[in-house]
């Protein structure tokens, strides 16, 4: 059932993203840099998942908050005329490779588990 | 127990379903953001490319003002030589004139005589006598001469055609009493006129001719009033 609504949810983003008029170009940075925050998020709650301590609290105000800062902080590197938006990738982007290398591991390690299974069969 | 995990389920499936809405959805403004944005818009140019615009645009401005520095001069020449012609022009407007009022054909005014002359019952003045007096006064310095207001030029001809008309410059009939002027020194043209026994006035007088001689400080003559052609003569180059 989540399957189905993240799905469903995916589809209407991508109408939405089609139907709503584009965005003026300096507001795109912004976007840009909540994207990747949002993203981090993502890929943080499926490893926090992985490792069984996942808290829908924490995900879900995680998406919003870290998204948030990172426009905020992105406003401000303007404001300062320092381009702190590049840090905020830098750690978002560490920590979704970080979180991916986690899935990965887990994956590969339940996959290892099944092959080890069928053979001893 | 089933319901409640049910019911957390369901939220949770609407949380994450909302939460991926966003997520693409923003994903897909973004997208569509930066590929219209790559449509040659200044903003959306690097750093690297704009300095080559920038270089690019400085060389053509460089161009540009070399051109138009080189049209400035132009310019400036062209506006010295039509200042030249202009007085060039201004010189031979001067010449013209003068050369007009030498041929007589402008007014002129100036110090100089009038004289009247009237024929008698024992006798009439004849071309002869103009031509005379003319010759006197020409002969005295005299710059412009008018007979009955007709301008004598190089070209006059006085030619009797009966007792009582003289004509001058070929179709202007003059009769008694001739008015004479004539501009010059007067004090010079008056004593030609005056000299004893042989001067102009003596003369007539021993004829029983009236004449009457006046100096003016400001004999008005007019302009020749018709126009000079030659149709035999050519310039020799």
């Amino acid at each position: 059932m989540m399957i189905l609504t993240i799905i469903i949810g995916s589809l209407l983003g991508v109408l939405l993203g089609f139907l709503i008029p584009t965005i003026p170009y300096t507001a795109s940075k912004y976007l840009a840099i909540a994207i990747v925050a949002a993203l981090d998020s993502v890929f943080g709650g499926i490893a926090s998942h992985i490792k069984k301590n996942f808290d829908l609290k924490v995900f879900v105000s995680g998406f919003f908050v870290n998204a948030l800062i990172a426009m905020l902080l992105t406003y401000l590197g303007q404001k300062l005329n320092v381009d702190i938006y590049l840090a905020a990738i830098i750690v978002f982007v560490g920590r979704m490779f970080n979180n991916l290398g986690i899935i990965r591991r887990y994956y590969l390690s339940k996959i290892s588990q099944k092959i080890s299974k069928n053979s001893k069969k | 127990m089933t319901l409640k995990k049910d019911k957390q389920t369901i939220i949770m499936s609407i949380i994450a379903g909302l939460m991926s809405l966003l997520l693409v959805g923003s994903m897909f403004i973004q997208f569509r953001a930066v590929d219209k944005s790559e449509e040659s818009n200044l903003e959306s140019l690097r750093t690297d490319e704009l300095k080559t615009q920038i270089a690019s645009y400085k060389a053509r401005y460089e161009e540009t003002m070399e051109q138009y520095n080189t049209n400035q001069n132009t310019i400036s020449e062209y506006a010295t030589s039509i200042a030249e012609n202009k007085e060039s022009t201004d010189l031979l407007d001067k010449e013209l004139n003068e050369s007009n009022t030498l041929l007589g054909l402008t007014d002129v005014e100036g110090e100089g005589v009038i004289i009247t002359l009237k024929d008698t019952d024992e006798a009439c003045y004849a071309a002869d006598d103009l031509l005379m007096l003319i010759n006197e006064l020409k002969y005295a310095g005299a710059e412009a001469i008018s007979i009955n207001d007709n301008r004598i030029i190089n070209l006059t001809d006085i030619i009797s055609i009966n007792n009582s008309f003289i004509v001058v410059n070929s179709d202007a009939r003059v009769s008694s009493p001739f008015v004479v002027k004539a501009i010059g020194d007067k004090d010079y043209l008056m004593s030609t006129l005056n000299l004893k026994n042989s001067g102009f006035v003596d003369l007539m007088r021993i004829n029983n001719l009236e004449i009457e001689v006046e100096s003016s400080d400001n004999v008005l003559i007019y302009k020749y009033s018709k126009e000079i052609n030659a149709e035999v003569m050519k310039e020799v180059e």
